[in-house]
């Protein structure tokens, strides 16, 4: 009987030292398992994302160095791996820091040491250098019109930020109603915004063409960005309107009470609870243009306009099979700024499953 | 400071009814209790007031206007919500000077009064903290700070102590009808502790299922409740209602027969007792003590009789029966209470005694 049990338990009275180092070795036991357990299952993840890194940086025409890549895994596998070790055996941040430190400063050394000849910058050319094809076969194939990776880049950063703009912007207000006011369709209208997600967009790709034709908006970065816009608003009005109601009624009737109008409560008091979701979805909403390749490639009959992924896939298609590093280089480059917001802000992106999306 | 009149005000909630037709009239500076149950429309009440809410109908006056159509902004009221609602966002300083914001006072004005109202509810050393850094005694205070700040016509306050721990509780009673007293401000408290009602109020509105029950002092409700939900929800423990049939013989009640003082007109009736106002091992009748509860200063005893199941107060702090025991009980005439068994409202002169 577990009453007896508890009463024999004052008598022998137990150890609650070896109790307490029991249970802080089996919790760092479990830590450690854990973290070698993310550390093997993100290998396959992130191995290619380091071997562009390294090719571009390394790869000379005409082929990849694969000793460099092997030698650069030799050195930055065992910090990585001793770093997470140390990670777990030192809990104080100060030590995790040193810890850090110290594998950042043997990466370092170790790179330099091994593949420091091998590396250069070469491959980044595209940057400084329209014309950088000319010295390739691609002159031919392109018929000297190559395009600049600037354009390209403001033209991405363009639709980007503008569709992300418009999203957000509207979708906020939108969620707010939805959230807070009672009107005929409402439920309809949550509903129908559900349905929408259940198609992708894709298959809307010919409809799309046509519509953006008739208004005469095709070839311009326009179309890209009004696309864009519609294609997310029904989840991101679903996002914002969860944050909305996860803000009680009460603060914002107080503030009405303290004077506000309606608007300025919801500037002053309600907004700001809401930023986690503003944040999140500008991310999302954000990289989303950045990355667009589909709509962007299907609403224009020429090469009307550049953006990154177009300018990607144009430099893989010219000079693949002859130059690896230059579109590894490219691809680093692209990469880079949704890597960087990413990094960033994140802690945001993770609100979204608490924050919620929910009825 | 306002004088402040409802006129037979009712809000419907589709078809429901949340308030069923009520008036009510709070003199300038009076503090008034409105004392229910949970859902009978307290807040609903406030709402209004407060002009978040808009009636279905009737009117709402302040100092004899008429501000129904006044927006919540403009009516200079101050609100201290159940939840609190403070602003996350925003130090416990700029909550209490939100209020300001929207009036033309320059920033230091508005720092210099809120601070002064700081001081006087005792938080001027949490204001650079935010909400969620305050236990929810702090978060009252502030509260209640950023609702007194902008010098309110009318102060509603919806249960702001029912999140607070007994101590915290008896003294934040005390001290918000010091502010109340000092400020001179008309104040709504909304409670559904009958304790908190009678101890803060000049006034308590007994209200149930959307309509006012009774109102008066608390003294007159305690010992002249007009309704049987009256007489039931106020006092603690609450009072014995005893149900008979009457006639010209007198109350029968259970097995026994009561004698009558006045003119009881026959048929149901309810016959109500105070426990303190139960006599022991006087004239009575035959009881057995079921249940023994030492309150502190007193004992709470439940018997069984002839009358039916009754419970009594005991002034002594040790219990002087125990279970089992056989007792005498007798009612103090003058402070019976009958209500007419139909319509459960309370009959004029009339007494009962065993
Ligand atoms: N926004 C609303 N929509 C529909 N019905 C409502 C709404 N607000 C309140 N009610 C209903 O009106 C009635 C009164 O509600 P109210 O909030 O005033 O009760 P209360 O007396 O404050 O109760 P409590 O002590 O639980 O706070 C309840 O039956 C409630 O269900
Ligand atoms: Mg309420």
């Amino acid at each position: 009987m577990s009453g007896e049990e508890r009463m024999a338990r004052p008598v022998d009275q137990p150890d609650w030292e070896s109790l307490a180092r029991r249970a802080l070795t089996m919790a760092r036991i479990k830590r450690g398992a854990l973290i070698v357990f993310l550390t093997l299952v993100s290998v396959p993840v992130l191995l290619p994302f380091f071997w562009v890194v390294v090719i571009s940086f390394s790869a000379r025409t005409g082929g990849v160095e694969t000793a460099v890549l092997w030698k650069a895994c030799g050195v930055l596998a065992p910090c990585v791996l001793g770093y997470a070790a140390t990670h777990v055996v030192f809990p104080a941040p100060r030590q995790r820091m040193t810890a850090a430190l110290v594998a950042a400063g043997v990466a370092v050394a170790g790179l330099a040491l091994l593949v420091g000849s091998d590396l250069h910058f070469d491959n980044y050319r595209f940057l400084a250098n329209p014309n950088l094809v000319e010295d390739l076969r691609g002159a031919a194939t392109a018929g000297g019109q190559f395009p600049w990776v600037w354009d390209a880049f403001f033209n991405s950063l363009a639709v980007a930020a503008a569709s992300t703009f418009t999203k957000v912007l509207i979708a906020t207000l939108a969620g707010y109603y939805l959230s807070r006011f009672a009107f005929r369709g409402r439920s309809f209208f949550l509903q129908s915004l559900l349905i929408l997600e259940v198609f992708h967009p894709w298959m809307l790709t010919i409809p799309i063409f046509l519509v953006i034709f008739w208004v005469g908006l095709l070839n311009t970065l326009s179309a890209p960005i009004l696309v864009l816009t519609v294609i997310d608003m029904p989840f991101f009005i679903f996002i914002m309107k969860g944050f909305f109601d996860a803000v009680p009624w009460d603060i914002e009737m107080s503030a009405m009470t303290d004077g506000a109008t309606r608007r300025q409560a919801f500037w002053h008091v309600v907004l700001p609870q809401a930023k986690g979701g503003i944040i999140a979805i500008s991310v999302l909403g954000f990289i989303r243009g950045w990355e667009e390749y589909v709509f962007v490639t299907a609403l224009r009959t020429g090469n009307s306009y550049w953006v990154m992924s177009t300018y990607l896939y144009y430099v893989a298609e010219d000079v693949m099979g002859v130059d690896y590093g230059l579109v590894a280089a490219v691809s680093v480059f692209y990469m880079l700024p949704s890597l960087l917001l990413y990094l960033f802000l994140q802690k945001y992106l993770t609100q979204l499953t608490f924050g919620g999306v929910k009825g | 400071m306002a004088r402040v009149d409802l006129k037979n005000v009712t809000k419907d909630w589709g078809t429901a009814k949340a308030i069923d037709d009520i008036s009510l009239s709070l003199e300038n500076g009076e503090f008034a209790a409105v004392l229910g149950p949970s859902g009978c429309g307290k807040s609903t009440t406030l709402f209004m007031l407060a002009g978040i809410y808009l009636p279905t109908s009737g009117d709402i006056l302040f100092d004899g206007a008429r501000v129904n159509d006044v927006e919540a902004r403009d009516r200079n009221v101050g609100i201290v919500f159940q939840s609190y609602a403070l602003y996350p966002n925003m130090t416990v300083l700029q909550n209490i000077t939100f209020p300001l914001r929207f009036k033309e006072i320059s920033r230091a004005d508005a720092e210099r009064s809120a601070r002064e109202i700081a001081e006087l509810v005792e938080i001027e050393g949490l204001l650079d903290r935010r909400p969620n850094q305050l236990s929810g005694g702090q978060q009252q205070r502030v509260a209640l700070a950023r609702a007194l700040v902008k010098k309110p016509n009318l102060l509603l306050l919806d249960e702001p102590l029912s999140n607070l721990d007994a101590t915290l509780r008896l003294s934040m009673r005390t001290e918000i009808r010091r502010l109340q007293r000092e400020l001179g401000v008309t104040t709504v408290l909304v409670t559904h502790d009958q304790i908190e009602a009678m101890t803060m109020a000049d006034r308590i509105v007994c209200m149930n299922q959307g309509r006012i029950e009774q109102e008066g002092t608390p003294e007159a409700l305690y010992s002249r409740p007009e309704t049987v939900f009256a007489a039931s929800f106020i006092g603690s423990p609450p009072m014995n209602l005893l149900a008979g049939e009457a006639s010209d013989g007198g109350i029968k009640v259970g097995e026994a027969v009561l004698d009558t003082a006045g003119d009881v007109p026959p048929g149901a009736v309810k016959v109500g007792i105070r426990p303190e106002h139960i006599t022991v091992n006087g004239e009575g009748v035959q009881a057995e003590i079921l249940i023994a509860e030492p309150l502190g200063r007193e004992t709470l005893y439940t018997a069984r009789s002839v009358l039916g199941t009754t419970r009594f107060l005991e002034p002594t702090s040790v219990p002087r029966f125990k279970v089992g025991d056989q007792v005498r009980l007798g009612f103090e005439p003058e402070h019976t209470i009958l209500f007419d068994g139909n319509h459960d409202r309370r009959l004029e002169g009339v007494r009962a005694h065993v």
